[in-house]
Parts: structure tokens; sequence; C-alpha cells
């Protein structure tokens, strides 16, 4: 029962962090952009734009539209540049747009049915007590994140949680934004970011654990 | 798991499996007070269900990671040509 340490230090940190010399370089063009020099829009575009690409296929999964959706995230950000007060980081004021232009693609989708994030949550006896104890789940190491059907089999857990809640786990495990970030940029307070963040997480655990119980997962 | 500890009669009672999966989060981004984190080390060091339940939770965080970041994604830095030149018409349209 090796739980005493410090457990999320290694597990939350960011894979991707931002680049701040990427940042500093923004900025400046930033400037330019917003003293006319519009051709300098290119410039930010090349920079910012992998990354945008990338969370916007996180967010709209397998969208055909994704391209559309980074198009109309960048002609906003152009029109809107005068409004951009320099009080963030550029790549927070442009992951906003990004999410709220995935948003509503998201919003004009035709809409699922989605199940109650209550169905995913752990359930417990009046006196505080689990219903169900938790088994203990087969180690990652021994069947290998690199294989094709488990990679896939974790994507559709994801795409099961309900959009409010996978947005949520996106920007924050998955795009590394900070509670603070997540909470400016989908407008909500920072406590709910952190309710929501937990839920989603637990909710992805308990898709997950039919599926990784030591005595049922498939070979 | 709710009846006061017998080594420790005059404490509180330890938190129930709720109270612990309930703020599982803040006790692994290390947000609770050291009493508050005293009492989650009690509970788990005589609870396996929530022992099991904190690993499957930490498993299931660091493979939604895993899966995200799509090899094919990172190899994704460049942004194409067509999109740039579409970005570019339709601002100076």
């Amino acid at each position: 029962m090796d739980h005493s340490a410090a457990p999320t230090a290694d597990l939350l940190s960011p894979a991707h962090p931002a680049h701040p010399s990427s940042e500093d370089a923004l900025a400046g063009i930033v400037e330019r952009v917003r003293a006319g020099d519009h051709a300098a829009f290119d410039e930010l575009v090349k920079i910012a734009g992998g990354r945008i690409i990338a969370v916007c296929r996180r967010m709209l999964g397998q969208d055909e539209d994704v391209m559309d959706v980074v198009q109309d995230t960048f002609l906003s950000a152009f029109k809107s540049i005068s409004n951009f007060d320099g009080r963030s980081q550029f790549t927070t004021w442009l992951y906003k747009i990004a999410v709220n232009a995935c948003l509503m693609r998201i919003r004009t989708r035709r809409r699922r049915r989605e199940r109650s994030i209550d169905d995913f949550l752990p359930t417990f006896l009046d006196d505080g007590h689990q219903v169900d104890p938790t088994r203990p789940w087969k180690p990652c190491e021994a069947f290998g994140i690199e294989r094709s059907d488990i990679r896939a089999f974790v994507r559709a857990r994801i795409d099961e949680l309900p959009e409010q809640y996978r947005i949520v786990l996106m920007l924050r495990d998955i795009e590394e934004l900070s509670t603070e970030e997540t909470a400016e940029a989908l407008g909500m307070t920072v406590s709910g970011v952190k309710t929501r963040l937990h839920r989603a997480r637990q909710a992805l655990r308990g898709l997950m654990d039919p599926f990784f119980r030591s005595e049922e997962f498939p070979a | 798991m709710t009846s006061a500890s017998p080594d420790r009669p005059s404490q509180r009672p330890y938190p129930t499996c709720r109270e612990v999966l309930d703020f599982l989060m803040s006790y692994l981004d290390e947000e609770l007070s050291p009493d508050q984190r005293h009492e989650f080390d009690r509970h788990l060091a005589v609870c396996p269900s929530c022992v099991n339940y904190l690993e499957s939770y930490k498993t299931a965080v660091r493979l939604g990671k895993a899966v995200m970041v799509d090899p094919e994604q990172a190899a994704e830095e460049v942004v194409p040509e067509s999109l740039l030149r579409a970005i570019r018409e339709a601002r100076t349209k």
C-alpha cells in the first residue's frame, strides 16, 4: 500500500509545456500585427497553428471540419487582436478563441445521447463506505499502452464522457492548461473547474474499470 | 471506517470512503492541510479499496494523457500551406 509518495508530482507534470521562447516571439509578432503589419499574421499562424490544430483535433475528434474551425479561430483572432490586452499569454487568449470555436462546432452537431455523469461515479452506503469495493487494476506495464487496441479503447472511453466533463479533462489533463487558464477559457470559476475535473477523472476511471480489473482484462 | 481509531481515541473518527474519494484530487494535489492529509493517510492505511481506487484513478489519468498525445499529431508541427493560404485569403477579403 504505497500511497504515501507524492502521487501527482510526476503524473501531472506538463508533457508539452508552453515554450517561453515561442511566447516571446508571438508577443513581438502580435505587436507588429496590432501596429498594422497584417502580413506578420502569417508568422503567427505558423508558430501557433500546430498547437491549435492539435487542440481542435482532440476536442472535435474525427470531425471532418477541424481545419474550418482552426481557420475560424485565426480569423476571429485577427479581427479581435486589438482586444488582446497582454494580461494573459497570447496562446492562452488564442486557446480561449479555439475552445469557443470548438464549442460552437460541437453545439451544431447532432446531439448524441449522453449518460449522466453519476452513472460512472462511485456509490456509497449510508455509512460512507463504497457500495462495491474497488478491485486493483492490472499494472499498465502488463499490457502496454502502445497497443493500438488499448489506445483505441481509452480514447473511446474519453469520448463517452459527457461533453462538459470531457472538455475540462481535455484542457486540464491533455492540453495541460492550468486550472485558472481552463476557468478563463470556459468562463467558469476555479473551484468549478476543479470539481468538474475530479468528476471527469472519476468517470473515466469508472468507464475503464470493468476492463482493467486484473481478473477481467483481455490478454 | 467511521469509528474512532483505537490508538488515538481522542481524535476525530476516520474520514469515510466517500470523504476520501470526494477529496481525492485535493489529496493528490497536496491541497489538504497537514491534519486533513494525516486523516486521509490513516484511512488509506486500513482501506485497501480506497487505495485501489486511488491507484486506478492515477492510472486512468495517465492512460488518458498517453493515448491522446498521438505521435501523428505531434508530427503536425507544420501548418499546412493550404490552411495558411485560406486564412490569408479570408482575412484580406
